[in-house]
């Protein structure tokens, strides 16, 4: 394995006009001066730390990307009524491209100022990084070449005509940096953070693939999947030291590992072919390693791609059902949405125990970002498999044992995300084209409130 | 010739490149899991593959093209062209190693005898009305024991190319014993455990799904390099890419196009596209009334912005075709260009037709103020992502066009239905995979617009007929070429179908699999020549 450096291609710019604006000029930002244009002298924690009160529902950055904010206020002067049910309060695609490319993979950062999403065009995959008033910009993709400054350092095997790569775009918990997964440009799959100021560099590299990072909500450190040691296991990478941990151990493939909002455990799917289990494991008591993994489930379906509730209460997750279907001999799957507590007084589940804990039948898979959940921990956000409406998004509300259903417009919807201000974010059809789409929802935090954590789930009876 | 939603087939050529250490044990995934294990009762390319590993056939086919030894050693074409005599290899026993602890089958260790190919052809006429796709063996008529290593086939009717319908593969007749019918087979335990003659020798499965094959070290093409093989059966295309990628596979034999970017972006994995003997299109069922029009199918045709569709969900991994065969066939005519999006020309074609926005609400009027509208039945399994995203985009273009079309997802056996028996459909959306890419005799001539017939556009023209029966029955190779350019032409215009594209498939696999090369519907013909090697 060689050392060369890579280069990264950032384009920093300040758009002005509509969001559309993606101009790069080589332009260095402080964080200051991200929100020097249109939150002024406000500080940035009074700006997403928004109140709601009577009539005053959204923090004006929010308003100003959608007008439609304006009649719901007026429409629902009470606050208790504004925040009943599941109110759409306006749809927009992000960005006014009309290009023929495909636009996936939209990720939030944790104070639901900035977003990144992936480009996909022909020569390569970038990653671009915005927030909804178009004041900040920027786009990730790594290539091979001679970097200095700011560049990061990062393995390459020489020169190579292979497209760059680059996906999977994580935020910290301060929102000022990112961890996100790029080949390089040389096919070489690793782990690199960035910030909103700029200075990306690697954190965890090897020749064998790194993937699926994600970061602690607490501290400096990303969970991340490698096969450096043959198999797909979980690992943690500190941010600042790059020390590398190997957190699990078994023989089986590991995969997709999500935080828990405490930052102290880590929950993944774990297993083979058709056949994995949700699985966790915690730092130990003396906090300087992590403890053997254990179960959460242990049945015969495939449960992938597991996602903690925003409160650390509850896992969801996929899980296969099969149909045999027609005159094939090969069976229908379908997938299902189950929710189990973090910590089952009976675990591992088994698939008896597991259908107790139904919240979604028939909805489409989702590796990118699992089932999505709503800031308050009460719903679950998945895209229902229905041929006829082309993929609607529904939610189950975990407490009220209800369904609802996000009226978007919007067809094939895919990539479900919540932010914290209850921006619905996800990609969809349009023309032939997958474009990325924001929604105002009554089902921010500043509307719902935080989770308390003393309701009991209802379950779908089977 | 079958008819699936989609396809997988790969072939390639595998480079090693750092250092390695001997191992023999290839562990490949597939997605979908069998319930079966033999080459008739799954219809599906995960139990064809297998069965390339399990099973042979008679003959086969070389890299030419041209048919080499398989089974059989020689052959010999009877004069009036409808009997073919097989002289067999000697010294070949059906395979014996069984898991520890499971009686042996009373085939295993047998020899392979003509009485073998009786059984199996017997079988298969037998049991047609059971088997998927079994129209394949619609040719022929019977089989005959002449002794123990020869056997005489007999077609229903002469036809230029006997071989290519003799292809199948062969069962011991033990198999067979007792079996009365297609489903009576699929009860029996030969399913579960089958016993064949080819490179790998089936041990076990489980319930997941999963199949160990162990190398027959005695197979007449060699004995395989790779000691064992391991099939692996996922729930999800994407999972399976990534347990590729994290090194839980060696191979897979299709990418699906979402994760096709991502697996070309890693240099430790080799990604070999083929270009499979398939095609897909929208069929206009040409005996509705406002369907009976060419000019509203041509106009269609103009109105959905192929390339458009191919880059979006493709990623431009495929062809534009323009006629019925597919574009790697002698008999495709390169003459013919493809149907160019051309909007305007679509309107004006429409107008001509009697088609006009008389309200201005964006959807033409008929003369009497009717909206045109069309319904489009769509087979779904499964997620069907891709398969919903075409039909979302040519909703899309045939509503720019003026066309309001209302989508119907429909499981696949009600589609069979309603579109093959009943003709009870407009629009729907389809895609052909031939074992014969030159015959395409049973989806236009008029003789097959019947009840369950391939021709279910219900085309009926003279002049196609004609040449399709004059095709047929040559074995004048460049007259069958000539007259099958003409159907070309003849069928663009008439243009029962939007042709849309032939996809560029793709298997990945490791860099440490070498000698992988994989044929056109025999995608382990090659694999008692591949080799493996473990990482340092």
């Amino acid at each position: 394995m060689s050392r060369s450096t890579i280069a990264i291609t950032i384009g920093l710019s300040l758009a002005t006009g509509s969001f559309a604006g993606c101009a790069t000029s080589a332009r260095k930002w402080s964080p200051a001066a991200l929100y020097g244009r249109y939150f002024k002298n406000k500080s940035r924690d009074s700006l997403v730390d928004f109140k709601a009160d009577d009539g005053n529902y959204f923090p004006t950055f929010i308003k100003r990307f959608f007008p439609g904010s304006g009649y719901f206020e007026k429409h629902f002067p009470d606050l208790v009524k504004a925040r009943q049910g599941v109110q759409m309060v306006e749809v927009r695609k992000l960005t006014s491209s009309d290009d023929a490319m495909n636009e996936a993979n939209l990720s939030w950062s944790a104070d639901g100022v900035y977003l990144g999403f992936e480009i996909i065009g022909s020569e390569s995959r970038r990653i671009l990084l915005k927030d909804l008033m178009g004041d900040f910009a920027r786009e990730l993709m790594v290539l091979p070449g001679s970097g200095s400054g700011n560049f990061l350092e990062g393995l390459s095997g020489g020169g190579s005509s292979m497209m760059s790569y680059n996906a999977g775009l994580r935020w910290s918990r301060d929102s000022n940096r990112f961890a996100f997964v790029s080949n390089g440009g040389v096919g070489e799959f690793n782990i690199y953070v960035g910030s909103v100021a700029g200075g990306e560099q690697t954190v965890a590299s090897s020749r064998a693939k790194n993937g699926y990072a994600s970061w602690n909500p607490v501290g400096n450190e990303i969970a991340f999947v490698s096969s450096r040691k043959g198999a797909a296991k979980i690992y943690v990478v500190e941010v600042d030291d790059q020390d590398v941990l190997q957190v699990s151990n078994s023989h089986e493939t590991d995969l997709f590992p999500e935080w828990y909002p405490d930052g102290k455990r880590i929950v993944f799917s774990s297993g083979d072919a058709q056949n994995h289990d949700v699985v966790m494991t915690r730092r130990n008591s003396s906090g300087q390693g992590w403890a053997p993994p254990f179960n959460l489930t242990k049945s015969d379906a495939d449960e992938l791609r597991p996602t903690v509730s925003p409160d650390g209460r509850f896992v969801a997750f996929y899980s296969a059902v099969r149909d045999q279907g027609g005159d094939s001999m090969v069976e229908t799957l379908h997938w299902n949405i189950h929710v189990i507590p973090t910590d089952p007084r009976n675990f591992p589940l088994s698939d008896e125990a597991l259908a107790n804990h139904l919240v979604a039948r028939d909805v489409v898979v989702d590796l990118n970002t699992g089932p999505a959940w709503t800031p308050d921990a009460r719903k679950v956000i998945y895209v229902k498999r229905d041929p006829a409406l082309f993929n609607p998004i529904h939610a189950y509300d975990l407490f009220e044992g209800q369904t609802f259903y996000f009226k978007t417009n919007t067809k094939m919807n895919r990539d479900i995300m919540m932010s914290k201000l209850g921006v619905l974010s996800f990609r969809a059809q349009v023309g032939a084209w997958d474009k990325v789409f924001v929604a105002l929802t009554n089902q921010g935090i500043q509307l719902q409130g935080r989770p308390t954590g003393q309701t009991r789930p209802v379950f779908l009876q089977n | 010739m079958s008819m699936r939603s989609l396809l997988c087939l790969a072939f390639g050529f595998g480079i090693s490149g750092h250092a390695f250490a001997a191992e023999s044990r290839m562990v490949y995934g597939e997605t979908g899991r069998l319930e079966t294990y033999d080459p008739y009762t799954a219809n599906e390319a995960t139990a064809q593959r297998l069965s390339d590993l399990v099973f042979d056939g008679l003959v086969d086919l070389g890299r030419s093209g041209d048919y080499v030894p398989a089974l059989a050693t020689s052959w010999e074409v009877s004069k009036n062209g409808t009997d073919v005599t097989f002289h067999l290899r000697n010294n070949i026993t059906w395979h014996t190693a069984m898991p520890s602890g499971k009686p042996m089958p009373k085939e295993a260790g047998q020899s392979f005898q003509a009485k073998d190919v009786v059984a199996t052809v017997k079988f298969l006429l037998m049991a047609r009305s059971e088997i998927p796709n079994s129209e394949r063996f619609s040719g022929i008529a019977s089989a005959e024991e002449l002794d123990p290593l020869t056997v005489k086939i007999t077609l229903r009717r002469a036809v230029s190319d006997p071989l290519r319908i003799l292809m199948f593969k062969i069962l011991p007749a033990n198999a067979f014993a007792n079996i009365k019918s297609g489903s009576s087979f699929r009860e029996s335990t030969f399913v579960q455990r089958p016993v064949g003659t080819g490179p790998y020798q089936f041990i076990k499965s489980n319930k997941q799904g999963e199949v160990l094959l162990r190398a027959n070290k005695f197979y007449f093409g060699g004995a395989p390099k790779i000691e064992t093989i391991v099939m692996k059966s996922y729930a999800d295309q994407s999972v399976m890419a990534q347990s590729l990628m994290f090194n839980a596979l060696d191979l897979i034999t299709y990418v699906s196009p979402r994760d096709l970017a991502e697996i070309m972006a890693d240099k430790r994995l080799l990604l070999v596209p083929y270009d499979a003997l398939s095609y897909s299109f929208v069929a206009m069922n040409t005996s509705r009334t406002i369907l009976s029009d060419r000019r509203v199918r041509q106009a269609l045709a103009l109105a959905v912005n192929r390339k458009e569709m191919l880059e979006a969900f493709f990623q431009g991994k495929g062809r534009l075709i323009s006629g019925p065969f597919p574009p790697t066939s002698w008999a495709y005519n390169l003459d013919v260009p493809s149907v160019a999006y051309d909007l305007a020309r679509s309107r004006q074609l429409l107008e001509s037709a009697g088609y006009s926005d008389k309200n201005s609400d964006g959807i033409l009027e008929d003369s009497k103020g009717v909206p045109l509208k069309l319904s489009m039945v769509v087979p779904v399994s499964g997620e069907g992502e891709t398969l919903k995203k075409i039909v979302l985009g040519l909703q899309s273009y045939f509503e720019k066009a003026g066309i309001k079309v209302e989508m119907q997802f429909l499981d696949w056996v009600s589609w069979k239905k309603r579109v093959l028996f009943d003709h009870d459909y407009d629009l729907t959306l389809a895609s052909w995979s031939f074992d014969d890419a030159s015959n395409i005799m049973s989806l236009f001539h008029s003789g097959s617009a019947g009840a369950w017939g391939n021709n279910f556009v219900l085309l009926k023209n003279k002049t196609v007929d004609a040449l399709l029966t004059e095709a047929d029955a040559t074995n004048d190779f460049e007259k069958k070429r000539a007259i099958s350019h003409k159907i070309h032409a003849l069928v663009a215009d008439e243009t029962p179908y939007i042709f849309l594209w032939t996809l560029t498939h793709h298997a990945a696999f490791q860099e440490n699999l070498s000698g992988v090369r994989i044929e056109p519907y025999s995608f382990f013909k090659h694999v008692s020549g591949w080799s493996i090697q473990k990482r340092l």
